[in-house]
C-alpha cells in the first residue's frame, strides 16, 4: 500500500475526474488524501475523505474570452492561488509524508512542495491547456507563463538552476484525452492519455429523473460551472435554436445545467438546475446531443457514451478541444460568440440526426475508453510509488 | 505596431472577406470589422479562428502576409491591442486586392456561423 496525496484546484470540473482516480487509488488500498480547499472538496468528495485543508479563498479566474481570460486565468487565479495556498501545501506534504503527490496543472504550488521534499510527483493535466502548448505559436506568451512560475519557483525559495516547470512532471503527466482527439502527434514516454475517468460520482439530489419524457430526443445543454456571466445570450439562442429544431413531441426535450432562473423562455418541459448528473444521464442512455462549451470533460465523457457534441467553446483550451472534436469528425464546432438560433438549429439536427456523426462519436469514444481512465491512471500513478517495480526512490 | 498615422485607412474588402470567412460569419457581421477593431477583445476571434485567418492570409497573398510570424512577435499586451488597421498595414501588399472570397476557404471545421 503507497500514500497518494491529491492537489486540486477548488474547481469542480478538476476535483471530479481527480475524485475518480482517487476512489481508483482507494479501492487498490491505497491510502488517499486531498489538499485543497475543504469547503470546495468536501461535498464532492463525500464525509469519509481526508481533506487536508489549505483554507479557502474566493480566487476564481474571470470571465472574458480569449487573451483577457488567459491573462485573468493565470494573474486572477492561478498564480495567486498557488501563493495563498503555498505554505499550506507545504505542511500536508509533511504530515502526511506520501509516496506520491499527484496535481492538477493548475496548482503549481502542490509540485514545488513535492519536488522542495523531494517527493515523486505526477501532473494531472484534466484539458488541453498545456497539454500541447498551444501557446507555442506565441513564444512570448510562454515566456509570460513561464515567469509567472519561474516567480512561484523563486518565492519557494529554490534554486532557480534547477526549474522544472510544475505543469510538467519530468515523470508522468496523466491526460484526460486520447490519441483520438489529439491527433497522431506522439507525446513524450512520460505522458500518460488515459481518457476521460468514467468512476461513479456522488449523486445530484433531486434531479427530477421522472420530468424526463419517455420517447422524446433529449439535449443536454452545459456551458461549464464558471461560464454565467458570458452564457445568458448564448443560452437564449440555444433555447431558441432548440425551438427551431422541431414541433411537438418532435422538439427535442433540454436539459440544461444552469439555474432556472438564469433562463428566461425555458419551455415548460426543460429540465433545468444548477448542477445536473452529466455522466449518470449518459449513462443512462438519456442524452441524444450534447450542445456545450468544449471543455475537454464533458467533451470525452459524451464522445465516450457515443453522443455527438456541438461545441461552442468560450475560452482557455475550449478552442483547441472543440477544434479537435471537429477534426475527429465525432461533433461539431461553432462561433459561440457569433452563432445564431438557425445556425445553431442546424448543427443541432446534424448531432441528432446525423448517422455519420453518430458512428463517429461512438468510435472515437470507444477508442477513449480503450484509453482505460481511471484504472490506467493508477496503474501508472503506482508504478511511480517508491517500492514499485518501476518505482522511484525517495531522494 | 506602427500607429504614426492620424487616421487609419478604410478596411480593405478583401481583407473583410478573410476575416468573414474564418469567422465564419454573415455578411452583417462585416459592420463590426473597423480598422481599429482588435481581434482579440472586439472581433473575439479565438486561437483556432486566428490560425484559419493566417492560412487564409498566406493562401490570398503568400509568404508576405504571415499572421503567425507577426502575432510571434508580440507579447500579451501587444497581442491583444492587435487591430484590424495593423493587419492591413503589416501584412496586406499595398495595391494587392487579393483573389478574394470566392478562392477563401476557411480551414476550420464549422457549420452554422453567425446568424444571429
Amino acid at each position: 500500500m503507497s500514500r497518494f496525496l491529491i492537489v486540486v484546484p477548488p474547481l469542480a470540473g478538476h476535483v471530479l475526474p481527480a475524485a475518480g482516480i482517487g476512489r481508483e487509488l482507494a479501492a487498490r488500498g491505497h491510502r488517499v488524501a486531498w489538499a485543497g480547499s475543504e469547503a470546495v472538496l468536501r461535498p464532492l468528495l463525500g464525509p469519509e475523505a481526508e481533506v487536508l485543508g489549505t483554507g479557502s479563498r474566493l480566487l476564481r479566474p474571470q470571465g472574458g474570452h480569449g487573451l483577457a481570460a488567459l491573462r485573468s486565468l493565470w494573474e486572477k487565479f492561478i498564480v495567486p492561488y498557488a501563493r495563498f495556498t503555498e505554505k499550506a501545501l507545504d505542511r500536508a506534504v509533511l504530515e502526511f509524508r506520501p509516496d506520491v503527490v499527484l496535481v492538477d496543472q493548475h496548482t503549481p504550488a502542490g509540485a514545488i512542495a513535492a519536488h522542495r521534499h523531494g517527493i515523486a510527483w505526477a501532473s494531472l493535466a484534466p484539458g488541453a491547456m498545456e497539454l500541447g502548448r498551444p501557446f507555442r505559436a506565441l513564444p512570448q506568451v510562454e515566456r509570460w507563463m513561464l515567469d509567472h512560475l519561474g516567480g512561484l519557483w523563486q518565492r519557494a525559495g529554490l534554486p532557480a538552476a534547477g526549474f522544472t516547470d510544475p505543469r510538467f512532471s519530468p515523470e508522468l503527466v496523466l491526460a484526460l484525452t486520447g490519441p483520438a482527439l489529439t491527433g497522431p502527434d506522439p507525446f513524450p514516454e512520460h505522458f500518460a492519455l488515459v481518457g476521460p475517468v468514467l468512476t461513479d460520482r456522488p449523486a445530484v439530489p433531486g434531479f427530477p429523473w421522472d420530468r424526463l419524457e419517455p420517447g422524446r430526443r433529449r439535449i443536454l445543454l452545459t456551458m461549464g460551472t464558471l461560464a454565467d456571466g458570458v452564457s445568458a445570450d448564448f443560452h437564449r439562442r440555444a433555447l431558441r435554436a432548440v425551438e427551431l429544431c422541431g414541433t411537438g413531441p418532435d422538439r427535442p426535450q433540454l436539459v440544461v445545467a444552469a439555474a432556472p432562473e438564469l433562463l428566461p423562455g425555458l419551455p415548460p418541459d426543460a429540465v433545468a438546475l444548477e448542477r445536473v448528473p452529466i455522466l449518470e444521464l449518459l449513462r443512462r442512455g438519456q442524452v441524444d446531443a450534447v450542445l456545450c462549451h468544449g471543455g475537454m470533460n464533458t467533451v470525452g465523457e459524451s464522445l465516450s457514451h457515443g453522443v455527438p457534441v456541438v461545441a461552442a467553446p468560450i475560452r482557455h483550451d475550449q478552442p483547441f478541444v472543440a477544434a479537435q472534436l471537429a477534426a475527429s469528425g465525432a461533433g461539431l464546432r461553432v462561433p459561440f460568440p457569433r452563432v445564431g438560433p438557425p445556425g445553431l438549429a442546424v448543427a443541432l439536427r446534424r448531432a441528432l440526426e446525423d448517422p455519420g456523426l453518430r458512428a463517429a462519436a461512438v468510435r472515437v469514444g470507444g477508442s477513449l475508453r480503450a484509453n482505460g481512465g481511471a484504472g490506467a491512471a493508477v496503474d501508472r500513478l503506482e508504478a511511480l510509488a517508491p517500492g514499485s517495480a518501476a518505482g522511484i526512490p525517495l531522494v | 505596431m506602427d500607429r504614426t498615422e492620424s487616421l487609419p485607412a478604410p478596411v480593405r474588402p478583401d481583407l473583410v472577406a478573410l476575416l468573414l470567412s474564418a469567422a465564419e460569419a454573415p455578411p452583417d457581421w462585416a459592420r463590426t470589422i473597423t480598422p481599429q477593431a482588435r481581434l482579440d477583445a472586439d472581433l473575439a476571434l479565438d486561437e483556432c479562428e486566428l490560425a484559419t485567418l493566417g492560412s487564409l492570409l498566406l493562401e490570398c497573398y503568400g509568404p508576405v502576409a504571415d499572421l503567425a510570424a507577426l502575432r510571434g512577435r508580440l507579447d500579451l499586451e501587444q497581442l491583444a491591442e492587435l487591430t484590424v488597421a495593423d493587419l492591413q498595414r503589416e501584412l496586406l501588399p499595398p495595391g494587392a486586392t487579393g483573389p478574394g472570397p470566392a478562392t477563401a476557404t476557411a480551414t476550420a471545421v464549422t457549420v452554422g456561423g453567425a446568424d444571429r
